[in-house]
């Protein structure tokens, strides 16, 4: 990539939809996971002469939006700046009371083990990427989505997830 | 994949957000925004970001690019460290590789996902954290990554103190890993050395070192407490 608008533009607009999915998926919170995902974005475009040298700029960009999401100060001024530009959080995101059900099954996990889920299951990351990026063994991986697949499935009362075959 | 996590992931990706997204000249313009802010901070704090000739790629901690040589190692500290965060001459000899490690780049610090069933009330000093930054760095074999804490003033104590407590909890709630409190005040104005044993087994160490109000954590996988305590005191000469 070059360090170029169109490049920046082009990489925002292709990516950010997913971002915003994980996001959500990790902060239960609608509002703030956008705002998270603006402020993530616009930290790429400060470096994006770097950044876009990089083999993932998408990864790097995640794990900084990842890392405002969970800090505790962040999170409360977000919220009321998120508050301020889209208004208090609406009580669903949309109408799929399903992505809500398991956005909030997520939010009752711990947080290592629902990162490992929604960047294996919803950003589709092999375990070994997951392991990468979030900078632990492959055997630790496996046991935080073997241990997240279980707490999910009590809490969203499903009998049917069974052993991810390739993890 | 089990079908049923397929489809409701699959709803996930396809939410709308509660907003349009904002248009990419905005984003480009936030950023310009953050980039002004950091040159007026940039003559504060000696932890504040870009200070003392830490990059931005380090304070952020985003992915390395394509690896260049390491630094040669030194067998010693330097004598007047330069930077909050450990670096390749800290760490020893090894092909010392810069990364993105998740586990110590959160706020709330703990790598395992947080010690028993983690809740950041757990840890009343975070809402006094003024600022943090991480790095990780790691060879074939050995995992390195460090978070230093600047703590509003008289909180940095609290900070072991609230560490301490989580430990004792686990202790008691037999969670299947272990943490063991191996060691304590042995550097700095403060320090607990961790070890973590989950089944495997696999091990990591943990050392809490704290200088003031500023606190550095350190998690060492691949590694002995002995090296641990190695790069704590490293950690240490930086604070």
């Amino acid at each position: 990539m070059t360090s170029s608008v169109p490049d920046f533009d082009a990489f925002y607009v292709a990516t950010r939809q997913r971002m915003f999915s994980c996001l959500y998926a990790l902060t239960g919170n609608a509002a703030e996971a956008q705002d998270v995902v603006h402020e993530a974005y616009a930290r790429a475009w400060q470096r994006w002469s770097q950044v876009s040298g990089y083999d993932d700029p998408e990864a790097w960009v995640r794990t900084v939006a990842r890392r405002i999401a969970v800090s505790g100060w962040r999170r409360t001024r977000n919220r009321l700046v998120a508050q301020r530009r889209h208004g208090p959080p609406p009580p669903v995101p949309g109408p799929d009371p399903d992505a809500v059900a398991l956005v909030a099954a997520l939010a009752q996990l711990p947080v290592d083990q629902r990162t490992a889920i929604v960047l294996h299951h919803l950003n589709d990351l092999p375990v070994a990427d997951v392991a990468r990026e979030t900078g632990v063994p492959v055997g630790t991986v496996k046991a935080r989505l073997s241990r997240g697949r279980r707490a999910l499935a009590a809490l969203l009362a499903i009998d049917d997830l069974a052993e991810d075959r390739h993890a | 994949m089990p079908e049923t996590l397929v489809t409701l992931f699959e709803q996930l990706r396809t939410l709308a957000p509660p907003a349009p997204f904002a248009p990419p000249s905005e984003v480009r313009r936030r950023g310009r925004r953050r980039t002004y802010r950091r040159g007026l901070a940039a003559g504060g704090v000696a932890l504040a970001v870009g200070a003392i000739g830490v990059t931005p790629a380090l304070v952020t901690g985003g992915p390395s690019p394509r690896p260049t040589p390491p630094p040669t190692p030194t067998s010693a500290p330097p004598s007047r460290p330069v930077g909050v965060l450990i670096e390749p001459s800290d760490l020893g000899p090894g092909a010392w590789e810069r990364f993105t490690a998740e586990m110590i780049e959160n706020a709330h610090r703990w790598p395992s996902g947080g010690f028993c069933d983690y809740d950041g009330a757990d840890y009343p000093s975070l809402a006094h954290q003024d600022d943090v930054t991480t790095v990780a760095w790691k060879t074939d074999t050995v995992t390195v990554a460090q978070a230093v804490e600047r703590y509003t003033a008289g909180w940095g104590a609290r900070s072991l103190d609230d560490v301490r407590a989580v430990l004792a909890m686990c202790d008691a709630a037999g969670t299947g890993t272990r943490w063991t409190v191996e060691d304590g005040d042995f550097v700095g104005d403060g320090s607990i050395l961790v070890r973590e044993e989950q089944a495997g087994p696999v091990v990591r160490y943990f050392v809490f070192v704290r200088v003031g109000d500023r606190v550095a954590t350190v998690s060492v996988y691949g590694a002995g407490a002995d090296y641990a305590r190695t790069v704590a005191a490293r950690a240490v000469a930086r604070l």
